[in-house]
């Protein structure tokens, strides 16, 4: 038997609770009072940021040790690519804003902002597809294959990891759009509980790419 | 159990509106900096990095701190998040030294073309005493250089070999 102490059961816990904080075969499960789920996705970003600190970490040491270095507005379309950033962000607004009017039991809202999420989210990987067909071709400027030099492969490599990131996310969101005109969501953390979840991948994502697009595109 | 969202209002639009204003200010910073010549002379890329960097900083900051509700959440979700980025810097930062380390081959370069122009000065001040001794480093390329004809500054950093500092000796 557990020494842990009984968890009073009409004790508050907070505007996520729902999690199971009893005693359990395996040991005592935390009484932090916030959702396992919650626990599991910032774990899961943790260990997203060690991946994506690999990739710009290795680009920064290869592009700044380099005394030669393509200048991106030379080689990349930054305005196309800029646009796409808009993209991105508006595509987290319409997600805050959907997350924000289901909580506040407006279920009408709520899926316009997953459906709107979700067609930035997959406009975003369509101009990226564009970009990659345009840099492969050379439709703007000389080619760029991940061939081609130290850039094209440090280039395909980040830019191609955060776009399958975004196309993972993208299907996400359309399930839970899907989900949302199912009536599957409500104003109790439950009800909701994968909105916000994902919510917290899709920004993650858009925070991945603000910083891309920074180091890649305009340094 | 109902939820208490209420206070957790994100000021959607302001952030949406600075996070627009941030990106049309880095990307018009680095467009105009790539466009015209006289800024591209003026301005030394590290300082339009750091420019871009010092734009960056707050959109990331405001993803993670309003979109992903940091803001809002208890003390141990915020450091079960923020550990990853401090992780991620440990990893980072001391790499960056080898980063200054290869950028200090051009003072490398710098230093070596004052041990040539040295041993250059010792060989000319031999040649003077009537010694005809061989070019002490004749496998640094600037042995075989004629006396009078002085190589130029751009001559001696293209005869330079990859990674000149292993290659050149100090004069005996």
């Amino acid at each position: 038997m557990s020494d842990a102490p009984a968890i009073p059961h009409d004790e508050p816990h907070g505007h996520d609770a729902g999690h199971d904080d009893r005693p359990t075969a395996h040991g005592t499960v935390l009484n932090l009072g916030i959702h396992n789920g919650k626990i599991g996705m910032w774990l899961f970003l943790g260990s997203e940021v060690m991946f994506f600190t690999a990739l710009i970490g290795a680009y920064i040491v290869l592009r700044f040790g380099q005394t030669a270095w393509p200048e991106p507005a030379e080689t990349l379309d930054v305005p196309l690519t800029a646009a796409n950033t808009f993209l991105l962000i508006c595509s987290s607004v319409t997600l805050v804003w959907g997350l924000q009017s289901i909580q506040a039991g407006d279920r009408t809202r709520g899926n316009l902002g997953l459906l709107l999420t979700t067609i930035f989210g997959a406009l975003f990987v369509g101009v990226q597809v564009y970009e990659y067909y345009g840099l492969w071709f050379g439709l703007h400027h000389p080619p760029l294959r991940p061939h081609s030099s130290l850039f094209g492969s440090c280039f395909y490599v980040m830019t191609g990891f955060h776009g399958f990131h975004v196309f993972c996310g993208v299907v996400a969101m359309a399930v839970l759009t899907v989900m949302g005109y199912k009536g599957k969501f409500g104003p109790k953390y439950e009800q909701h509980a994968a909105v916000e979840l994902t919510g917290l991948y899709w920004h993650f994502v858009d925070l991945v790419w603000i910083i891309l697009f920074a180091i890649v595109y305009l340094m | 159990m109902a939820d208490k969202h209420d206070d957790h209002k994100v000021p959607l639009w302001g952030m949406f509106l600075a996070l627009l204003v941030l990106t049309v200010a880095e990307v018009g910073l680095y467009e105009t900096w790539s466009a015209v010549p006289a800024l591209k002379e003026a301005i030394p890329k590290y300082a339009l990095v750091l420019t871009i960097l010092i734009f960056t900083l707050p959109k990331a900051m405001i993803v993670l701190v309003w979109f992903m509700h940091l803001k809002f959440e208890k003390l141990f979700v915020v450091i079960l998040a923020l550990c990853p980025f401090v992780f991620a810097a440990i990893a980072v930062l001391p790499t960056l030294t080898d980063v200054i380390a290869v950028k200090d081959r051009s003072m490398g370069r710098d230093i070596i073309k004052q041990e040539i122009e040295a041993q250059r000065a010792l060989h000319d001040q031999d040649d003077e005493h009537g010694d005809d001794k061989p070019d002490p480093d004749p496998g640094s390329g600037d042995g075989a250089t004629p006396d009078d004809t002085p190589a130029d500054d751009d001559g001696a950093q293209t005869s330079l070999p990859t990674a000149p500092w292993l290659t050149v000796t100090r004069p005996a």
